[in-house]
């Protein structure tokens, strides 16, 4: 009966990322989707005569701990593992330092990678702050999964394409696609660490087992 | 049937380093990690599905038996002694790095340090029996009664546990990668 291994998904093998940057430091994440609908009530009947779907709208929330920029070179002793260099403000969740990489994910359509989350709190920047994907992932020992199980899921239609570094074992768990942050929280009190949460409004959410499509296909511009 | 030498840990031959010096007069120690656990319950049954793993912790004791400076004037084989306060616990080779960990103005500037428990033998060093990283003071406590002498007790936490039998490594990622 021996031999079962960690198999649910919880808070401590979850992996998060914004863009295909991982937030190691986030410590609650919550998405919810909501799809308003309405019951026609007609004059004869008691019951509604259908639910009719309305709209579809996703919402959530994330928090990470706070670390300053800087923090690495210039608190003295050795660093937490893991930590950034950068700081983990939403100003680093996406910006990348390397010229190279940010040229290279600048034409990086599939991951959109050069969104900038900062972008939406930045009263300057919100005329042209692009969206963000947001994921979530279960981690696995390393080298768990297959290489060919990697990619996708269900049929090439279906295919949802997450952003999981190859060399990383996760299993994909939800896409959250064109986020864009609504709301940002920073909370720190005597006996805790700073908190920030941030809200984000998205458009999408695909999970493992489907894809949230586009419902409008075939009516704009026809 | 003559010839067999002491072989098991004991307190006897037990060597403690903290920070990497030695706590000559350590008295005890202890240490724990805690594994939480969450059931996965689901109608239907009455037993757990799993018991999933989600977090671990690290956590211990020790106490030493306390002297003062003045003990220099017992002890002729170490004129120079200045007693064994955690102030003079010089933790990673650093100055009074020991008491930074329990005094509120330095606690800021204070470090971690690791806790290794080793077992002397005749054939010289040996691997750590036990090793605890990243440990810092949670609490710091002192007693004498009429016929003992003072023993003072330290509590800390720690981040990560391992053996002599494995490597203790840590599971998260690197943020912002």
């Amino acid at each position: 009966m021996a031999g079962l291994a960690p198999f649910f998904l919880t808070g401590a093998n979850a992996k998060i990322k914004v863009n295909g940057v991982t937030l190691a430091f986030c410590t609650d994440v919550s998405y919810t989707v909501t799809v308003n609908h309405t019951t026609p009530q007609v004059l004869g009947m008691y019951e509604g005569s259908s639910v009719e779907p309305l709209s579809y709208r996703v919402t959530g929330s994330f928090s990470i701990i706070k670390y300053t920029a800087d923090a690495t070179s210039d608190i003295p002793g050795r660093d937490p593992d893991g930590v950034s260099d950068r700081g983990n403000g939403v100003g680093s969740f996406t910006k990348e330092t390397n010229p190279l990489k940010k040229f290279v994910k600048g034409f990086d359509i599939k991951n959109g990678a050069d969104a900038r989350t900062d972008q939406s709190l930045n009263p300057r920047e919100l005329a042209k702050a692009s969206s963000f994907t947001f994921e979530i992932f279960q981690k696995l020992p390393t080298g768990a999964r297959s290489p060919q199980k990697r990619d996708g899921i269900k049929g090439f239609f279906d295919k949802i394409t997450f952003q999981a570094d190859s060399a990383v074992d996760a299993l994909p768990v939800a896409k959250i696609r064109n986020c864009r942050i609504t709301q940002a929280d920073f909370k720190i009190n005597k006996k805790n660490a700073a908190i920030q949460t941030f809200q984000f409004t998205a458009l999408y959410v695909d999970e493992d087992t489907f894809r949230a499509d586009f419902s409008g296909l075939g009516q704009q511009f026809a | 049937m003559a010839g067999i030498k002491p072989a098991f840990v004991t307190g006897a031959t037990a060597k403690i380093k903290a920070g990497n010096i030695t706590l000559a007069y350590a008295q005890d120690v202890s240490y724990n990690v805690t594994i939480t656990t969450i059931p996965i319950e689901t109608m239907g049954r009455y037993e757990v599905v799993t018991n999933e793993p989600v977090a671990y912790f690290v956590d211990g004791s020790l106490s030493v038996i306390r002297y003062t400076e003045a003990a220099r004037n017992m002890d002729k084989t170490n004129p120079t002694g200045e007693g064994n306060g955690i102030g003079k616990w010089n933790l990673n080779g650093n100055a009074g790095e020991g008491s930074k960990g329990v005094n509120p103005g330095a606690l800021i500037a204070s470090e971690t340090w690791d806790l290794e428990i080793f077992q002397k033998t005749d054939e010289g060093d040996v691997p750590a029996v036990v090793r605890l990283f990243d440990c810092r003071f949670t609490r710091k406590g002192g007693a004498i009664n009429k016929r003992g002498v003072l023993v003072e007790q330290y509590a800390f936490n720690a981040i990560l546990a391992d053996d002599d039998s494995f490597d203790g490594s840590r599971s998260g990622d690197i943020d912002l990668s």
